[in-house]
């Protein structure tokens, strides 16, 4: 009889344990009695690795607003994506949250996020924004995201390694194949960095197709969309050969072997190490200055990443979401309308991930990516969440299958065309 | 007579010898064997261990030593930085604190309900329905859990148990129940009907009979399928992944799933975080372990 | 029916708090999911479902991917199962052997099977890491290769390579169950066949096996079973990559779900993957079945 009872009551202890912790952390996470609010923001960089200011601008925010506290939470940006997902679809989203450019259309079409259009227009801030960020957070006509900061992609170089093999600086995709053979021969062992996984490689190829004369996607008629690669012969062609120059690029020893399975940690850290001699790479490389003195002594920034025909980059702009269903939307504005702000821009994204055109900006890691921003181009404002996954795909099939550049073409251009289809976008 | 005496003394003599070269054969022949048993015990001992110790070995490097191409085995200069930092710098200690609680919880959770299911199958299956339960408890086992992750979720949402341990506990139980059902139905099957007929006669009713009598004598049985179920738990990755967003929930499977998204370049800091995981479960196991293979051992001499 | 309900009242009462919990959590998602198979569901697309029949049933069957997850399932599935049974059983042999140490190698060889699944997807993707991983270096110095390899990232590794690490979290679970087994084995028996002149393999083939046919029958099943859904190790080890070649039927759903937002499809692939389970686990019953009888 007593192990019985001695049962019922350790169950019944965890029971009523669990429902008071329950209560507990939801009490903590809204509006309490002492008018206090609590925003939960997720985003995807923790306070050990944070190279752009994040952690300086919520404390400075909070010293500004005593009666707004955080309630951050670090995930990785698959994990994030997929949980915004989940959450939001079932009416349960966090009250902020950072994400990717890509993932803006999928969330729009899911009818999930908050309108940014009335209180933008209305913002006086909005002006120290260009157009081209504005447009990038649109679609149709409405605002659906807020920026957060500016990645926008440039050639970087160990400029010492450089010097000592006595090469120039590779411009184009037939230079730097040239630079890297003698980069290569001279003991480099990765004379050019890529990312094969992660949210890095497509974003990656975007830029090599855009260079070479090419869309991802073309606007065929009101809201319809292709992918017109197979369509001619011409196009068909210079898709494969972006193809072939990742081919080529593998098979001459300008990248390594081991970079088909690099994500954009791994390509950051070896190039930050020294690694790498050459890459196509974002602003928060600056961030690593301090945990590798030594591998960024001779880290230079110059240019649009190689190119083929016209010269390309791509114009990250990470950013903001609100949900519809969101608990306290009008304190996550005033938020981020701060963050956005002159103010705000000085402790987060500072210097040259910044989204204003009204920072003062010098210095050899900010001039080169505002010279660079009139070549920036964006993601189509088509659901991405597909496309994105065959991109990545596209360029394993390449590097590690046995597809030739022209067959990874036209698949890719088939599972875009499907992607679109699937959305009900697709135009013939 | 004569000769036939002879024969046999010289018989007898060579059966001695014969059996003294058998019985040499058999120890040389036990010496290989356990030479080789060795050997391979060995083998298997470093396959077993290597990757726990060679996480440590990382853990205890300093940063520039853990991202070389040509590793060695051993630091020069060992430091505990990294696991400094894993304790005091992050979440860990809460991660581990909520393991534990949810683990055991779910545990002790369906270790309830599974007693007095496994009895029902047991002892009570003549009531109609009770074997077909029982069948559809196994082919409960062939449900993917990835797929169950939407519907669950909006489950747990609606019962506004998403990001709270009893949410939590309920999720591993379900999964938990119908395994350690059967574990223990194949333990009570083995206990003689007459015991507990002798308690019947005693006016037991059958709730005191299973607290009584057939839970005391099943205390190996229940304690393995218990370690089974908390192994289970301990390592519970998908439930947790979907119904927990909040960081001072997640359990240790889900937040150094997130080191590893998050810190992927660190490995120094992932293994120190690897280690302080594995050793207190390897711990406890150690002390536990033997119940185990009794409760094993009970369960399985039928089959 | 009162006497109906006076004799089963107690067995259905005690049944209760299963069923609830299957019920609710089990069966209700499962229904949804069958449901689901049967109509088109896009996340992207809130509030805009319809019934398509078994549209989504043939447009899986139409997408070689789905064909590829499947051969993938089987040789995960199969692989890991017969590595886990072959190491378990070996090791169970050994640590079955009267020699110094027994327990100590017993508690060694118990441990990977305490290690959570992320933890062993952790340690082993730093161990087979192309750049700075230990297994390539071993390796070299050994001369068994001369150039490091890409375990997890190229396509002709990677299943190999997932496959061996789920062994290693999983053998140890064999190893203790037929342990368990073996030491019920009556050592007169044993004995008597050595007398009998009975060498190592047959003793092993005529009283030792036959022994270990029971729990053999519920490990493999079990494990069978769990293989074939498992999801986290191969999400954390490779998530299907590369170029899918580690691509099984459950990431297949997962990716379907949570990266295409096609919900009815892989509601579709979830039935397709119950359906398998079922037809695989009937021949395995049949065959079982069918031995028995032969055996007498």
């Amino acid at each position: 009889m007593i192990k019985k009872y001695l049962m019922i009551l350790v169950i019944a202890i965890f029971a009523v344990g669990c429902s008071e912790k329950d209560a507990s952390s939801e009490t903590g996470s809204d509006n309490n009695g002492d008018g206090k609010t609590t925003l939960e923001v997720w985003w995807n960089v923790d306070k050990a690795n944070d190279r752009s200011g994040y952690y300086d601008a919520i404390e400075r925010y909070e010293e500004l607003n005593p009666d707004v506290t955080f309630d951050i939470q670090v995930l990785p940006y698959e994990q994030l994506k997929q949980k915004l997902t989940t959450t939001s679809s079932n009416g349960n989203p966090p009250d902020i949250a950072q994400g990717l450019g890509e993932w803006m259309a999928d969330f729009n079409s899911m009818d999930i996020l908050y309108d940014f259009t009335d209180v933008v227009n209305s913002w006086e801030g909005k002006d120290g924004i260009s157009e081209a960020v504005w447009n990038s957070v649109s679609m149709n006509g409405k605002i659906a995201a807020f920026p957060s900061y500016l990645g926008t992609r440039a050639r970087m170089y160990h400029e010492n390694v450089i010097n000592e093999v006595g090469i120039e600086l590779p411009n184009t995709w037939d230079e730097l194949l040239e630079a890297g053979k003698i980069l290569k021969d001279a003991g480099i062992e990765n004379p050019f960095g890529i990312s094969a996984t992660s949210a890095r490689a497509p974003q990656e190829l975007a830029v090599f197709v855009w260079s070479n004369d090419l869309n991802i996607v073309e606007e065929i008629g009101e809201g319809k969309y292709r992918n017109t690669w197979a369509d001619s012969e011409d196009e068909l062609a210079k898709a494969a050969e972006v193809f072939q120059f990742y081919k080529d690029m593998l098979d001459q020893g300008v990248i390594s072997q081991n970079q088909t399975s690099w994500g954009y940690q791994e390509l950051d850290q070896n190039f930050a190490q020294g690694n790498v001699a050459i890459v196509q790479n974002g602003p928060w490389i600056e961030g690593y200055k301090s945990e590798q003195p030594e591998g960024m002594a001779d880290v230079r920034v110059d240019g649009v990443p190689p190119y083929n025909e016209t010269p390309a980059t791509f114009l990250e702009v990470a950013q903001w979401f609100l949900f519809k269903d969101g608990k306290n939307n009008e304190e996550a504005i005033k938020f981020l309308t701060w963050m956005g702000s002159k103010e705000g821009q000085s402790y987060y994204a500072k210097g040259n991930r910044t989204i204003r055109n009204d920072m003062e900006l010098e210095g050899e890691w900010n001039v080169p990516f505002s010279e660079i921003a009139k070549n920036g181009r964006t993601w189509p404002p088509v659901p991405m969440g597909g496309i994105i996954d065959s991109m990545t795909q596209s360029i394993q099939k390449v590097l590690l299958g046995d597809t030739t550049p022209e067959e990874t073409a036209i698949w890719l251009s088939e599972q875009i065309n499907e992607s679109l289809e699937s959305n009900g976008l697709l135009g013939e | 007579m004569q000769i036939n005496k002879e024969i046999t003394t010289q018989l007898n003599r060579n059966t001695t010898k014969l059996s003294k070269t058998i019985r040499l054969g058999r120890k040389t022949k036990k010496t290989i064997l356990n030479t080789i048993t060795y050997i391979l015990l060995i083998t298997f001992s470093i396959y077993s261990l290597f990757p726990i110790v060679w996480a440590f070995l990382t853990a205890i490097k300093p940063k520039d030593e853990v991202m070389s191409s040509t590793p060695k085995l051993f630091t020069s200069s060992p430091t505990l930085e990294n696991f400094r930092s894993v304790i005091f710098e992050t979440q860990f200690p809460t991660y581990f604190l909520n393991s534990v609680i949810v683990s055991f919880g779910s545990v002790l959770l369906s270790i309830a309900i599974g007693v007095l299911a496994a009895y029902t199958l047991s002892r009570l299956n003549k009531a109609p329905g009770v074997k077909m339960l029982g069948l559809g408890m196994l082919f409960a086992q062939m449900v993917p859990v990835v797929l169950l992750m939407i519907p669950l979720y909006r489950i747990m949402m609606n019962m506004s148990l998403l990001d709270s341990y009893l949410g939590l506990i309920i999720s591993y139980t379900v999964f938990a129940v119908p395994i350690i059902t059967w574990m223990l139905k194949g333990f009570f099957d083995t206990i003689p009907i007459e015991i507990e007929e002798s308690a019947m006669l005693d006016g037991c009713n059958k709730f005191i009979l299973i607290v009584r009598i057939m839970i005391p004598l099943s205390v190996p049985a229940i304690v393995s399928a218990g370690i089974y179920a908390l192994v289970h738990a301990w390592s519970e990755f998908v439930l947790t992944f979907t119904f927990v967003s909040d960081d001072t929930m997640r359990t240790l499977s889900t937040g150094v799933f997130n080191f590893m998204g998050l810190w992927i370049v660190d490995w120094g800091r992932l293994m120190a975080a690897a280690v302080l995981i594995v050793v207190p479960i390897a711990i406890v196991f150690t002390f536990i372990q033997k119940y185990l293979v009794s409760g094993l051992t009970a369960g399985s001499t039928k089959g | 029916m009162t006497k109906f309900l006076q004799k089963h009242a107690i067995a259905y009462f005690f049944m209760l708090p299963a069923i609830l919990f299957l019920i609710l959590l089990l069966l209700v998602p499962i229904i949804n999911v069958f449901i689901n198979s049967l109509f088109e569901s896009n996340l992207l697309t809130p509030g805009k479902e319809k019934f398509v029949g078994l549209d989504n049933f043939i447009s899986t069957f139409q997408d070689p991917l789905f064909w590829t997850a499947i051969k993938n399932s089987i040789v995960y599935t199969f692989g890991s199962v017969g590595g886990e049974y072959v190491v378990g059983l070996t090791t169970a042999i050994l640590l079955n052997q009267q020699i110094k140490g027994r327990a100590i190698f017993r508690g060694i060889m118990i441990i990977p099977w305490v290690v959570p699944i992320v933890v062993a997807g952790m340690t082993w993707r730093w161990m087979l890491n192309p750049d700075y991983g230990i297994i390539n270096v071993l390796l070299m110095n050994a001369g068994v290769i001369e150039q490091g390899i890409n375990w997890l990232g190229s396509e002709s590794t990677a299943m190999f390579s997932v496959i061996w690490v789920n062994v290693w979290r999983s053998f140890p679970f064999y190893t203790i169950s037929f342990l368990a087994v073996l030491q019920t084995i009556n050592k007169n028996e044993l004995e008597a066949a050595e007398i009998d002149g009975a060498n190592i393999f047959q003793k092993f083939w005529n009283i030792t096996f036959p022994k270990l046919k029971g729990i053999s029958m519920i490990l493999i099943v079990l494990h069978l079973i769990w293989t074939f859904n498992n999801f986290d190790f191969i999400w954390i080890l490779t998530e299907g990559g590369p170029l899918n070649a580690t691509e099984t039927l459950a990431i297949n759903t997962y990716k379907e779900a949570f990266m295409k937002y096609h919900y009815g499809t892989a509601s579709a692939i979830s039935v397709l993957m119950m359906s398998i389970l079922l037809v695989m686990m009937s021949i395995y019953f049949w065959l079982q079945n069918k031995q028995a009888k032969v055996g007498g």
